[in-house]
């Protein structure tokens, strides 16, 4: 197996006979050229050489230093979840996680045949899961949170979905099931409310 | 003038090397920072003091999503629906490792690619703001006094999934019961407000305004 190729800054030496210069030479040209095609539009491309094609950040293990007129964009493992990417302001200013979690497509909630959840998630930078869709209030009164990974609950927003507008807002209560610290749903108290299945629509705030 | 990574050539002479290595040593030069109207794009310059870091960042279309098989995150451009049926447009992806499924969330994801942006956002309103949040999502919020009233969307999107309001006010009857609200969905476009004191009955003034705010699919 042939020797990888490796950039060398101390070439050519003095001593060294000019044939020995030329595979110096042509192995720190190649090895710039290869290491720049990684995430580059390759050096010799006839157009839009240098451009990204894909930037690609290993993960780091602390925060970038980022000096005044900097924004530093990087990658740190995350617990629980992976790699993920933050973003750090001017003179070393706030980290924050930026991306979160994986998006992924939900299912609805079934009772029976009958859907009495369609729910969504995406996430707001500073590790916020917005989680969003409609639900039937009666006969469950819950509001499932998928995934099931929130530690907090922040706000619960209710507006009923329906026609008839003379139904008062149910009151929202995060509960914790079998995993400690984690909040798995909102509980709806309908308690003195119209006995009749309404359907709402939900957008919960809740930090993971 | 063009770098060439396979020069010199071992038949060369010092002499005829000289000059195709200067033109590697100042095409890479001139590759990895470019300053066009004093922009620079992509890296800042070798010989600047900011050598290496990134400048303005230049992505360019992708059509393939790149397999991550190490401990890193991407990011990376490539065409993605539209809210209004028109062309794809280019967006701004990110992609991390697979970590699913986990102790705490069981579901089989892959590490599909979040489409982290939109073309389009309105922070001028008045009473109609919108952005965007990753995934692919739209996020309406604005403000409606005259209820009940139709909102319709700009730009449209390809489905509607979440619609809420809220008044601002309650209702200045005995005891200012709070103004009894509910949306509905009407198309993929447009949703409705509605509103009434309960009890009793009666139509909001037009002094009243309703914020409310809507989530739908790019």
């Amino acid at each position: 197996m042939a020797a990888p190729i490796t950039y060398d800054p101390n070439t050519p030496l003095v001593t060294t006979p000019y044939a020995d210069w030329q595979t110096s030479f042509q192995q720190n040209f190649q090895q710039l050229y290869n290491a720049f095609a990684i995430d580059h539009i390759a050096l010799d491309a006839a157009s839009n050489a240098g451009n990204h094609t894909y930037i690609q950040l290993p993960e780091q293990e602390t925060a970038k230093q980022t000096g005044t007129g900097e924004i530093s964009v990087y990658t740190k493992d995350v617990e629980g979840q992976t790699d993920q990417i933050f973003l750090r302001y001017s003179g070393n200013g706030t980290e924050f996680q930026f991306t979160n979690y994986q998006i992924y497509t939900l299912p609805q909630i079934k009772k029976g045949s009958s859907v009495i959840q369609n729910q969504y998630f995406t996430f707001l930078p500073g590790k916020i899961l917005v989680y969003f869709g409609d639900v039937k209030a009666n006969p469950d009164n819950i509001i499932q949170l998928n995934p099931p990974i929130a530690k907090n609950v922040i706000t619960v927003n209710l507006t009923p979905n329906t026609t008839t507008n003379a139904n008062a807002i149910p009151t929202a209560t995060p509960f914790i099931t079998a995993k400690p610290g984690i909040y798995n749903g909102v509980f709806l108290n309908t308690v003195g409310l119209p006995s009749k299945t309404i359907n709402f629509f939900y957008i919960v705030l809740a930090n993971v | 003038m063009t770098y060439n990574p396979n020069i010199p050539l071992p038949t060369a002479s010092p002499a005829t090397s000289a000059a195709p290595i200067q033109v590697n040593y100042s095409q890479f030069a001139t590759v990895f920072s470019n300053t066009i109207a004093g922009v620079q794009y992509n890296h800042m310059a070798i010989n600047d003091p900011n050598r290496g870091k990134h400048a303005s960042v230049i992505f360019q279309r992708q059509v393939a999503d790149k397999s991550i098989t190490q401990d890193l995150a991407q990011l990376y451009a490539k065409d993605a629906p539209q809210a209004t049926g028109g062309p794809n447009q280019l967006q701004l992806f990110a992609r991390v490792p697979q970590f699913l499924p986990t102790d705490l969330d069981t579901t089989v994801a892959t590490n599909a690619p979040m489409q982290l942006t939109y073309n389009t956002v309105n922070i001028v309103g008045p009473n109609q703001y919108q952005s965007f949040l990753p995934g692919g999502y739209l996020i309406w919020f604005g403000t409606q006094a005259a209820i009940p009233a139709t909102i319709t969307l700009t730009p449209t999107p390809t489905s509607l999934l979440v619609a809420i309001a809220e008044p601002t006010a309650v209702s200045g009857l005995g005891n200012s019961p709070p103004f009894a609200v509910a949306t509905q969905i009407l198309s993929a476009t447009q949703f409705k407000i509605t509103s009434a004191t309960s009890p009793p009955a009666a139509v909001p003034g037009a002094g009243v305004v309703f914020v409310w705010m809507a989530i739908g699919k790019a």
